[in-house]
């Protein structure tokens, strides 16, 4: 359950954030990096131990990758495309060592499926350091983060600065990621760094509504994908994404076709 | 001799090797309304966002109140407020009133939640503007001109000593642009404005100064 908390609290923090800054781009990397970063993390915790620590460093260092290269004026697409191509080839590589020189199989498939009802307290004390160190300032500057996204040149004149708030931003991305793939499994980490917050997005009225709704949107997700999974004995993973992905789909059917964000006329 | 509210010297600007602005140079006294026209392409957007720090000049020096701030936003806008030519509309839920009290807060450290005076005090700019009744509307519903007026009444709440408007004029009808010249009035001989268009707009009335932006140079003229 507290694991449950503290992942739901981080993917629905970071989440409405990524959607509203227009970066579900950066999270389209995702897929290629968490599968970088747990094959990464096998092979260099067998090494040297800090499994969580790799798990994050690598997570993190390709979108720092992919932001720089668009401060080099690189599109999106093709950075995404090249780095992807890079770090797929990686994790090929990075996943062959991991299985057959250090015998990582039952590590990879835990990375590979997630599933928090298999955390030990240890797990749940590092995700308390981790989520405490990145919720509270994320929440405290979440306005800040979204409206800089709106307005990136008047929030320089306000004093904001921005590649500061980048790094915060995409290191927050990591960790956020780092702890999904030991929850959920690498295959649902960028699915849920986008649905609470798409879900937020349509269902909020106010910029201070969104967060809020955000975070319940994921809580709630794991909370009925666990349910759900001791019901029917089925790994839970797939299982929340379901939920989050039901209730999205439950918002904008209620919402109705083509409206767009809630607007209320003047 | 009193100090300038914007010195301007010998400022030059490119894009790579296209100059924009060659060696302008000009002041704009406490209190007074510049006006700075030209042709589209002429450089009017370049200069405003020069003299904010926003693009940082080849060559040149903008000052506040004596205060350099060439090429740092972050010093201009102690003293400046801003109304971009294009205003970002959001694709999430913002209302007009977190819009403009939410840049307002940037600069609040700790972050914090707005209190009931910034509120207030939104509110009476918000009614300035003529767009009060819409405080509560999101900013994605609002017209092209409510939203100019939403971005003027943002860079008012600050309560600049200095306020930059690029092309405030554009695009909007007559009862937004009868907003926008009331506001210039309100302002006149406290806040120094400086104002870019690429037609008439203000009242000549209104206007302290005029600078002529074309080929890369500018031509100051007082009135």
């Amino acid at each position: 359950m507290a694991v449950s908390l503290l992942a739901g609290s981080m993917m629905g923090l970071a989440s409405p954030v990524v959607v509203s800054r227009g970066l579900s781009f950066l999270i389209a990397e995702m897929t290629h990096a968490v599968v970088f970063a747990a094959s990464g993390a096998a092979v260099l915790s067998s090494l040297m131990g800090y499994a969580d620590l790799w798990l994050f460093v690598l997570s993190v260092v390709p979108l720092y990758l992919v932001a720089f290269l668009r401060r080099m004026g690189v599109r999106d697409d093709v950075a995404i495309g090249v780095l992807g191509s890079l770090l797929t080839s990686l994790s090929l590589i990075l996943l062959y060592v991991a299985l057959t020189a250090f015998g990582q199989g039952a590590r990879l498939w835990a990375y590979m499926l997630g599933d928090p009802l298999l955390t030990t307290w240890r797990d749940v004390e590092y995700m308390a350091v981790v989520g405490a160190a990145s919720v509270v300032p994320l929440l405290a500057l979440f306005r800040d983060f979204v409206l800089a996204g709106l307005d990136p040149d008047y929030a320089r004149l306000m004093g904001l600065r921005l590649a500061l708030y980048d790094v915060a931003l995409l290191t927050f991305i990591g960790l956020t990621a780092a702890v999904l793939i030991r929850v959920v499994g690498i295959f649902m980490v960028h699915v849920l760094l986008i649905v609470p917050g798409a879900t937020a997005l349509a269902l909020g009225r106010t910029l201070a509504q969104v967060p809020v709704y955000s975070m319940g949107v994921a809580l709630a997700s794991m909370a009925g994908g666990m349910a759900l999974s001791m019901a029917v004995g089925v790994a839970p993973s797939g299982l929340i994404g379901v939920v989050a992905t039901s209730i999205y789909v439950a918002v904008i059917a209620l919402r109705g076709p083509g409206r767009g964000p809630r607007k209320k006329s003047p | 001799m009193s100090v300038m509210a914007v010195s301007v010297e010998g400022l030059t600007v490119a894009y790579g090797d296209r100059v924009v602005l060659r060696g302008l140079t000009f002041t704009v006294g406490e209190g007074e309304v510049a006006v700075v026209v030209g042709p589209n392409g002429s450089g009017k957007t370049t200069l405003i966002r020069a003299i904010l720090g926003l693009v940082r000049p080849v060559e040149g020096r903008v000052a506040m109140f004596g205060r350099d701030v060439t090429g740092s936003p972050r010093d201009a806008g102690r003293f400046a407020g801003y109304v971009p030519q294009h205003v970002a509309v959001p694709s999430f839920p913002l209302t007009v009133l977190e819009y403009v009290v939410g840049f307002a807060l940037m600069r609040a450290r700790p972050p914090r939640a707005p209190t009931r005076r910034l509120i207030a005090r939104a509110m009476e700019v918000l009614d300035m503007v003529g767009i009060g009744d819409l405080a509560d509307a999101a900013l994605s519903s609002l017209s092209g001109g409510q939203l100019r007026r939403a971005a003027i009444a943002r860079a008012l709440l600050a309560g600049p000593r200095v306020l930059l408007m690029d092309e405030p004029l554009a695009n909007l009808d007559e009862e937004g642009k009868r907003s926008v010249v009331r506001v210039v009035e309100a302002l006149r001989g406290d806040t120094s404005i400086v104002v870019s268009t690429h037609g008439n707009g203000l009242p000549s009335g209104l206007i302290d100064m005029v600078v002529r932006l074309g080929g890369g140079r500018g031509q100051v003229q007082r009135w």
